[in-house]
Formats: C-alpha cells, structure tokens, sequence
C-alpha cells in the first residue's frame, strides 16, 4: 500500500514535470504514432500483395500486430527510464541521489518516469484491436478473452524483466545500452505469426525469449479453441514469475557495485 | 581553382576529425549492424511467406521483383541503411546549442556549415570504403556468381558508376536533413522524437522494408522525394532496375532538392542566431 502511494506521488511529478513541455511531449506522442503507423503500413502493403499467409488474412496480422503492440506500449509507458540507466546513468554517476533514500533504486528508477510517449503505441494497437477485431470471427469465449489480457500482461512483464536484468548489468560494465537494444528488438518479431518462421525460431520465440508464447499462442486459441489452453496459461504465469524473480535477483545483486563518479 | 584549394585546406582537417570519431566507436558499429541485420533476417521470412502464399509460389514476381530480387533489395538497402546512420550532425548541433558552445564557433574564421558537411563526408566516406562497399561487392559477387541477378559487364558497370553517383548524392541529401533536424533544436530541444519521426519518414518513403513498387502510383509520387535518394533510388541503380535516362532526371531532381533543402538551413540559421541565447560563465 505504501508502494502504491509513493509510485502514484512519483508517476504524478513525473507528468507534471514533462507536461512544463508541452511541446517536446506532443513531439514524442507524434514521433511514437508516425514510427508504428509506418511500420503498420508496411506491413499492410506487404501483406495485402497475396490473399493470405498460411491462412492468415491481413485482419489477423493486423489484430497480432496490435496485441504485440499493446504488451510493448504498456512496458514502455512504465518503464522507460531502464533505457537511460543502460545507456547513461550509471555511466556518468547520476543515480547517487536514489541510493541515499530508504526505497529500493529499482523501484524509484521504474516509478520516477511515466513515458507519455508511449501513448503513441498504445494508440495504434488499440486502433488495431478495434478495427481488425471487427473484421474477424472469434471462436474462443470468454476464456480465450482472458488468455489474451493474461497474455499481454504477462508478455508486458516479461519485457520489463528483460530490460531490468539486461539494464543491471551497466553497474557491473558500465554500459549495456546496445546489449539492451538487440534484446529488445526480439519483441517486434511477435508482429508476425510464428508459424512463418523456422521451428528453431519458433522454439525460440516459445521458450527462450517466450514472447510467442504470451501472444501468438492465446491469439491462435481467440480462433481455434485449444484444448490445453489452461496449461497455457500456466506456463505464461509460472515462467513470467520465475522470470521476473531472477531479473530483480540480479538487479539487486549488480546494483551494489555502481560507483559513483569523483569530483 | 585557388579558392577550392583553400576551402579544401581549411576544411579537410574536419573531415580527418570525423574518420578517428567513427573510429573510436567500432564496437557500436558491430551492434549496431548485429541487430539491424536480424531485423532484415526476420524480413527476409516474412517475404518467404508471402512469395509462398502468392499464385505461382516461389518463382512468382510481384511488382517486378522476384524472391531473390527481394533478398538483394533488402540485403543492400541494409549497407545503405547503415551508411545513411553514419555521422549525426544532428546531434552535435544539438550539443552546440544546448551547451553554448555554439557561439565559440561563431568567433571561428569557419563556416558552421561547411564545418559539419566536412566532418560528416569524413565518417560516411570511411563507412562508404570500410564497410559498404566491400560488403556489396562480396554480395553482389555472389548474386551475379551463381546467376540470380543476371546482368552484362558493360550494364553492370554502368550501374555501378551510376550509383557512386548516387551514394554522394545520397550523402548531400542526407546531411543537409540532419543539418535541418538539427537546427530544429533551437526551437524545441526533443531531438530524440525529432529523429524518431525522421527516420520513421524516412524508411518508410525511401522503401527500406518494402520496395516503392509495392506501392502504385503512391510509390512513383514518393520516388521523387528526397527520403528516394537515401535509399530507393541507388539501391534500384545497382540492381539494373533504373534505366539511363530515368537516372538522369533523378540526378537533377536530387541537385534540385539539396539546393532546396540547404536553402532552407541557410534561412533557418539566419532566424534562429537572432533568438539566441547563452548564458555567460
């Protein structure tokens, strides 16, 4: 409860002080929108050149699209600042204030950015949610509904856990930016159905970097109900946990060794 | 003849400076490339898909490309995505401005245009020889090799000479936009969203994931724009799918839209050196 107080006082300064520029916000929000929507019509011109993909219509895809883009919109909108940390601020010595105060860093780096940026993505994918939802029969009931929110939620967590671990290890190299870049870059690849690429991609996808698995398995159940949807659902669950668990052990254990810079 | 010598003299120094600054940063080089060329590695699956999915399978072309015509497209629009990212002048004007160190330039018997177009072709001629040039020639080597790309020597020249040509212009056009991104921080200072929307515009308009046919009459229109020039056009000249005289026209489009463009900046500049500020120590 306190948590809660506190990441709601931080997520409150953190739109204040970023709405004193209103404009350098509006320029963010816009930049976000051209880079998915143009991403987005890419991928349309691409797709609507054949009828279908292995029986995918471009509604499919583009209601993929949106849920991949929905996990990634909601971990950026919260957890932007892991980027500078990689990039920057260990680099040059700047989080010393947050190991003064009796809160862990982590939370104070995760609580002290709310990325209106992000609003841009989370637009798009609803858009899409919406607009190719309506395009499309949906076979799964209510359970398949739930599957697809656990998804995207887990998904969300498993991609903050990623960018925390990988992040941590600026304390230990004093930069891990580029490493974090390549990570992350695994989540644009769950756009596209799973099945258009090589098992081994597929294996990858489903149980290293298990994006896959939170996405496309619970957006195949929406349209074929599968029968161990429920087993899906606990793996999504148990891996996220275990995940997340080991990141923040290694957060907690790297964090210890960030120095900071001489005068 | 004397005043080339001496500009050249004056400004090849900056261009020194720019070859040990991309120097200094090889490991993000390799990154950089690493990550970019997985990207194009899970294009190049998408592609596969839908040549497999379209009427003749495999051996179908779809808007003038076949499959293999896909993979060269997209492994040189690459390179050439790679070279467009080297040297940001953008982001040491933003420097200059955001630190002051604007106006110490200002007292320099140098033009602060001249100075940043210099060191730039610095970094994007080192690129150029080190890194794209070598690459396409193993792959296109390899293309011409075992037969998928098929052109005669004299064409396949001609194409090459061709897009040198287009490579500098490309460079022209690609620092003159960096240079107006740039400038644009002395009116808001978010140049990380000013470049994301650049680059967004950017791939997208100069065809970097799909080429322009795929696009009809849209894609022609958007074949006339500067983005055409950083990727589009010379990718398309060193695959034989430009003739001589439609080079041409775009060669003069392309002069045409760097003297717009530098027109511009100059007006820009002039504008925004009234509103400056920096403060004093």
């Amino acid at each position: 409860m306190r948590y809660l107080k506190l990441y709601s006082t931080y997520a409150k300064l953190s739109l204040m002080s970023k709405l004193v520029y209103k404009v350098n916000a509006i320029i963010g929000v816009i930049a976000f929108l051209f880079t998915e929507a143009t991403s987005l019509l890419t991928l349309y011109i691409l797709v609507s050149s054949v009828p279908s993909i292995d029986g995918y219509s471009i509604y499919h895809i583009g209601f993929l699209f949106g849920l991949t883009n929905m996990a990634v919109g909601i971990d950026h909108l919260l957890t932007d600042r892991l980027w500078t940390v990689a990039y920057f601020e260990v680099k040059l010595g700047k989080l010393d204030h947050m190991f003064l105060r009796p809160l862990p860093v982590l939370f104070q780096v995760i609580a002290s950015e709310v990325q209106l940026e992000a609003l841009g993505e989370l637009i798009i994918a609803a858009a899409l949610l919406i607009l190719c939802g309506s395009q499309l029969t949906f076979t799964g009931g209510v359970g398949a509904v739930l599957l697809v929110i656990l998804g995207i939620i887990c998904a969300a967590v498993i991609i903050t856990s990623f960018k925390i671990m990988v992040a941590s290890l600026a304390f230990k190299f004093k930069r891990s930016g580029p490493l974090l870049q390549f990570i992350y870059g695994f989540s644009g690849y769950t756009k596209y159905p799973m099945k258009i690429y090589p098992k081994i991609i597929q294996a990858i996808l489903t149980f290293v970097i298990p994006l896959g698995l939170c996405l496309y398995y619970p957006f195949e159940n929406l349209f074929a109900p599968m029968e161990n949807a429920p087993l899906i659902a606990l793996a999504m669950v148990g891996f996220t946990a275990v995940f997340s668990a080991i990141c923040i052990f290694v957060w907690n254990k790297l964090v210890k060794m960030y120095e900071s810079t001489g005068t | 003849m004397k005043n080339i010598k001496r500009t050249l003299k004056l400004y090849l120094p900056f261009s020194k400076a720019g070859v040990k600054i991309e120097l200094a940063y090889k490991a993000q080089i390799v990154m950089w490339m690493i990550i970019s060329f997985i990207e194009v590695f899970f294009v190049i699956f998408l592609y596969e898909a839908i040549y497999r999915n379209s009427p003749d399978g495999m051996s179908s072309v779809i808007n003038g490309f076949s499959f293999y015509d896909m993979i060269l497209y997209m492994i040189t629009s690459f390179f050439f995505t790679f070279l467009m990212g080297s040297g940001d002048t953008s982001y040491d004007i933003a420097t200059d401005i955001r630190e002051g160190t604007i106006a110490n330039t200002m007292t320099k018997p140098v033009s602060y245009r001249l100075r940043h177009l210099f060191t730039y072709f610095g970094v994007f001629g080192f690129d150029a020889v080190v890194v794209l040039l070598p690459f396409l020639t193993v792959v296109y080597g390899i293309f011409i090799g075992t037969g998928l790309l098929q052109v005669t020597a004299g064409r396949f020249i001609l194409n090459v000479i061709f897009f040198l040509l287009f490579t500098i212009i490309a460079g022209f056009v690609n620092n003159a936009l960096s240079y107006f991104i740039g400038l644009m921080v002395f009116y808001t200072d978010h140049l990380f969203g000013l470049n994301m929307a650049r680059n967004a515009i950017q791939g997208f308009l100069g065809g970097q994931m799909v080429p322009l046919a795929y696009m009809g009459a849209v894609g022609v229109v958007f074949s006339y724009t500067p983005f055409a020039f950083m990727n589009s056009v010379p990718v398309l000249t060193l695959m034989g799918k430009v003739d001589v005289m439609q080079a041409i026209i775009y060669i003069l489009i392309a002069l045409v839209w760097i003297f717009v463009i530098e027109l511009a900046n100059r007006l820009i500049f002039r504008h925004a050196l009234k509103k400056l500020t920096v403060q004093g120590g």
